[in-house]
């Protein structure tokens, strides 16, 4: 019984009702019923139009056309992403989104920490200017064009891939949080390195990262995504369509309704029997939209234990 | 002894500092001076980019010779005998702390490339654009960029555009975290609570061409689901995505659909954090669970909402340009959708026209600076504790 009671006063600010002892009254019960409902609710508005491109997706052109709403398509077939993966261009731009995406995050996570690492101490001479200089580009910037102009034309980076890498490599606003966040761990773990003989270097990498993985993984994947979801650099800077990132290509064919190049051969297809096939385009449409989301949905529950406690690191310390 | 060396070096320093800090400045006067030089002659009627041996060079010398000086200045600081006094701790420091400076180092080339160097294209702003004359060599022109804008009839739908759908957006999608956050806290069904979590924040990792490709897989006016229903029960389709007049109701419907859930984090965190003796007493003194809410939950987290608010008010002049370029169709491209930074890209990038839309994006970033201070200040002066 003790040990009940205890478990009760534990989680009672989470469960403001909890004790065991008060009796619940009939307008809370009804509110409790009428809470979960509406999470359902909320829950089925949420998964239900991913449900619907990927009902979509599995079906087959005569039956999109005939049938009025698509729960289960009758008959699935993969047909949809079968041609999408015949077409080079679109595992092309698969492969060029994994590049920008790995690379940018492991630039920006090792050189924004390498930052806040160093800022961490205010006695470094030239604290206070570096701090202004650093802050001072999270509330001007150069804007649109003079950004455009300095990539394209002052450093000559228009269609080269790193025009969509390199600009995200230092973010302000996680350089801020990783230094809140370094700042809370002790400093005798520091001292006590560099009394053993360790460098700068070996601190950061062997003692100083180990401690902070939770805030690490946060903030890589909130870079990951960026990137992963960016398309306007691409738009900006990129002119050949081979080195289009997921999103680009996705956003041309699907928003702006603009069949790619390599995609105009579907018209041209047949089946063995040598009969024109018609496929179900907007099913290839959500099919591209499916395969673009799935690997963002892959890592999602493993990187949500951290976020859940990592996204608060930055706003309790602001 | 020692006391009498250290007060005589502590006199030659004092001696020399002052001719060590006219030279300085001397180095600095000469770079900047040099620098404007530089700046006015080039534009001032418009030179082309191979002038630069007959109007650039006397500046860049100028400028350069600065330099020299100044750098000279330095090692002398720490070279020479009446200041290693002074100098000495300052070089120890140094030396110790190097490490830490190669370590910040490669983030502030990064921070200077591409965040300083583009803002030197903001004198675009003032100036005529001339393709062969680059940005440099461009004349200048003073404000006219900035009057051909606000004498075009498109200029105030524009500004009155972004305002509306800033201020309108706010007021809509700031509330419903909030409220989402406290349902969830009257959850008691851990696992429950737990999936219901997960699957709200979904939508954020989300992109908005993803996010246009599921409402147009739902409310496309031909082969939506929702429409198909529509018309399979014999009812007229609903047409949400190119109609003018359903635009704002898509901006709102789509903003909430995907960040409201992620917006709940923040809050949730808040709520945890609240001390749970403070629920005993009030469930004592016989305060129900809207009470408790009201008095207890609330007050508590209204710290994390101003905040919240405050970062919010802060990005009301342009925050959702992802997703009006990629909502936005061409029925309302020009009208409803046309907000200032979507102008600023149809004018610059897709028409050229460098010098207007960098004078519009100068006018917006002016305008997003004084809200964000301005907010900033009315927090100060109610809660005695700003941001920054």
């Amino acid at each position: 019984m003790a040990g009940k009671h205890k478990k009760n006063y534990k989680i009672s600010a989470e469960k403001p009702i909890g004790g065991t002892a008060i009796k619940q009254s009939l307008g809370s019960r009804i509110f409790d019923i009428f809470n979960i409902c509406l999470f359902i609710f909320l829950a089925l508005i949420i998964l239900f139009p991913f449900w619907n491109i990927i009902a979509i997706s599995l079906t087959g052109n005569a039956e999109y056309m005939a049938s009025s709403f698509i729960l289960f398509p009758k008959k699935p077939t993969l047909e949809a992403y079968k041609y999408i993966f015949s077409t080079a261009l679109f595992i092309r731009a698969f492969g060029v989104t994994f590049l920008i995406t790995i690379t940018g995050t492991a630039l920006s996570v090792l050189v924004t920490s390498m930052l806040a690492y160093g800022l961490k101490k205010n006695t470094l001479h030239g604290y206070k200017f570096f701090m202004i200089y650093l802050l001072i580009t999270m509330f001007f910037s150069g804007g649109l064009i003079p950004t455009y102009y300095n990539i394209t034309k002052t450093l000559h980076l228009s269609n080269n891939i790193l025009a969509l890498i390199l600009p995200g490599a230092v973010n302000v606003f996680n350089f801020v949080i990783m230094r809140s966040f370094f700042m809370q761990l002790p400093d005798s773990l520091e001292e006590a390195a560099r009394i053993d003989g360790a460098n700068e270097y070996t601190i950061l990498f062997r003692i100083i990262y180990p401690l902070s993985i939770p805030m690490l993984a946060t903030i890589a994947m909130f870079v990951a995504v960026g990137l992963w979801n960016s398309w306007f650099a691409a738009q900006l800077y990129m002119r050949d369509e081979n080195w289009y990132p997921l999103q680009l290509i996705i956003r041309n064919y699907i928003v702006r309704n603009a069949k790619p190049a390599d995609m105009q051969l579907m018209e041209g297809l047949r089946d063995a029997a040598g009969n024109k096939l018609y496929l179900n385009e907007t099913g290839i449409k959500m099919a591209c939209a499916v395969v673009s989301t799935i690997p963002m949905l892959l890592i999602y529950p493993f990187i949500q234990k951290y976020f859940e406690s990592g996204v608060t690191i930055g706003a309790v310390k602001g | 002894m020692q006391e009498r060396v250290i007060t005589k070096e502590a006199k030659a320093y004092q001696k020399s500092a002052w001719a060590i800090r006219v030279i300085f400045l001397l180095a600095g006067l000469m770079i900047a001076g040099g620098g404007i030089w530089y700046v006015a002659v080039t534009g001032i009627i418009g030179r082309k980019k191979w002038d630069f041996v007959e109007y650039g060079m006397p500046p860049a010398i100028l400028a350069a010779v600065g330099g020299v000086i100044l750098i000279a200045a330095i090692i002398a600081y720490f070279k020479m005998p009446c200041f290693s006094y002074k100098a000495a701790p300052l070089m120890r420091d140094l030396k110790r702390t190097k490490g830490k400076y190669l370590m910040i180092l490669p983030g502030l080339i990064f921070v200077f490339v591409f965040s300083y160097m583009p803002m030197y294209g903001i004198i675009l702003a003032f100036k005529t654009y001339k393709v062969k004359s680059g940005i440099m060599f461009s004349a200048w022109c003073g404000m006219e960029n900035f009057t051909r804008f606000f004498s075009r009839d498109i200029a105030w739908s524009v500004i009155g555009n972004t305002l509306f759908i800033g201020v309108t957006q706010l007021l809509i999608t700031f509330p419903i975290p909030i409220i989402l956050a406290l349902l969830l806290n009257e959850l008691h069904n851990k696992k429950f609570k737990k999936t219901v979590q997960s699957v709200i924040y979904l939508p954020h990792f989300v992109s908005w061409i993803i996010m246009y490709s599921l409402m147009f897989s739902l409310f496309s006016i031909t082969g939506g689901a929702v429409n198909k229903l529509l018309i399979s029960m014999g009812l007229n389709p609903i047409n949400l995505m190119s109609n003018p007049d359903s635009f704002y109701g898509m901006l709102y419907g789509t903003s909430i659909w995907k960040e409201a859930g992620w917006g709940t984090i923040i809050y949730i965190a808040a709520i945890t954090g609240v001390d749970a003796e403070l629920y005993e007493a009030a469930r004592m003194d016989g305060a129900n669970r809207l009470q408790q809410c009201f008095y207890i939950t609330l007050p508590c987290i209204a710290f994390s909402i101003t905040t919240m608010l405050i970062l919010n008010v802060g990005s009301v002049m342009g925050a959702n340009f992802d997703q009006i370029m990629n909502l936005r169709t061409d029925a309302t491209a020009t009208t409803v959708a046309q907000v200032i930074d979507t102008y600023v890209y149809d004018m610059g990038v897709s028409k050229g026209q460098y010098d207007l839309s960098t004078a519009i994006g100068l006018f917006q970033q002016a305008v997003n600076c004084i809200l964000v201070f301005g907010s900033n200040f009315v927090v100060k002066k109610m809660s005695g504790e700003g941001f920054f």
